[in-house]
């Protein structure tokens, strides 16, 4: 899917839920695609692509937003819980702490609005929970 | 590193992230990086492609000598049933000639015969090695979009911070939206933002009933408070 025409798609499109999408093209090197929700509070979802798939980040914290001493407690949570969140997934890139879902470049339209939904529900939910590990 | 380590791209990724060595991101994105396992994929898909060619030329030779080996068969065929004629009406030199014939395609169709066994086994082992190569080819084109990914996200996250630092604006820390969030969600929930609707009984009449519930002990808590003012302001004057 062209990244271009999902977001002059996803800026028009309404969900059942009522949600809606302001989209902007970030300018740099790479394609990507700022994504915020209205309709829920929450984080701006970056979209990417490569030659197989579609990665939509969120960004949650870095390094320097965590408490030092549960750190080691953080990441073990991070990981025990990692596999019950709804098509998303933890990882790293530098000292940022992102919540992921990755589609097939082939996905179609709906799908990907589902990852964006549901990867902004995960990321409050995730926040929340992690918010004892946080300075 | 033994070869199994430098062909497992996700191991180098992981020794580079661990050690930030420059050698070894020079040989994950360097000599061993996107531009060698490019080259490397063109190469696999020349090869499959040049091995999908050999495997058409194989099945249309196959096909073709199949073809003359029916013919072969149905020509032998219906000279058998000429010979037997022949017997039958006497014609011994007839039957002879069709025999001399029915001999020559009998040697024709056991060459065909051989040829295309040997050209089963030859396309057999083909396809083997087309599936092997396919494999090897998607294998390469896995590591490399690996490799692509990494490298894409790493620059995403590069443009994306210098825009969100650049507008000084989205960049707080988790806590911080978190807060804002709940700000947000409090003000979303507080009784006060419903003050609008308690001029309009139509609307108020349409309310389930805990929402009339909430404007009932706001308005309560409102009286109170001004009560309470105007002993103040009474007691002020004593």
């Amino acid at each position: 899917m062209n990244l271009d025409n999902f977001a002059i798609r996803l800026s028009q499109y309404r969900t059942t839920e009522g949600y809606t999408f302001e989209c902007q093209c970030i300018d740099g090197e790479i394609e990507v695609l700022q994504i915020e929700m209205g309709g829920i509070d929450g984080f701006p979802v970056y979209i990417t692509k490569t030659d197989i798939q579609i990665i939509c980040i969120i960004y949650l914290w870095s390094e320097s937003e965590i408490i030092a001493k549960s750190r080691l407690e953080m990441l073990e949570m991070m990981l025990d819980t990692s596999i019950s969140i709804p098509l998303s997934s933890y990882a790293r890139v530098g000292d940022r702490y992102v919540l992921f879902g990755a589609l097939s470049v082939s996905s179609d339209f709906d799908k990907l609005v589902e990852e964006v939904v549901t990867l902004n529900e995960n990321a409050l939910d995730v926040v929340s929970a992690m918010e004892d590990f946080l300075l | 590193m033994n070869d199994k380590d430098n062909t497992n791209i996700l191991k180098q990724i992981m020794q580079t992230i661990r050690t930030e060595s420059r050698e070894l991101t020079d040989a994950v994105f360097g000599s061993f990086g996107i531009g060698k396992i490019e080259q490397e994929h063109e190469s696999a898909e020349l090869k499959l492609n040049q091995a999908k060619t050999a495997l058409t030329e194989m099945m249309t030779k196959q096909r073709q000598s199949s073809r003359i080996l029916e013919f072969s068969v149905e020509k032998i065929n219906q000279l058998e049933s000429l010979i037997m004629e022949a017997l039958d009406q006497g014609d011994k030199a007839e039957a002879m000639k069709c025999a001399l014939e029915v001999v020559d395609l009998e040697v024709n169709r056991n060459i065909q015969v051989e040829s295309i066994i040997e050209m089963d086994t030859q396309l057999k082992y083909l396809q083997r090695q087309l599936e092997q190569s396919e494999r090897d080819f998607k294998e390469v084109g896995r590591q490399l979009n690996m490799l692509k990914t990494n490298e894409k996200v790493q620059k995403a996250t590069e443009t994306i911070m210098e825009n969100i630092e650049g507008a000084d604006t989205n960049l707080m820390s988790a806590k911080m939206s978190l807060d804002r969030l709940r700000q947000n969600q409090k003000n979303k929930d507080n009784p006060l933002n419903l003050a609008p609707l308690m001029s309009d009984s139509s609307q108020l009449k349409s309310k389930t009933e805990p929402t009339r519930k909430t404007i009932i002990s706001l308005d309560s808590v409102d009286s109170s408070h001004s009560a309470e003012d105007i002993i103040k302001r009474l007691q002020d004057k004593i």
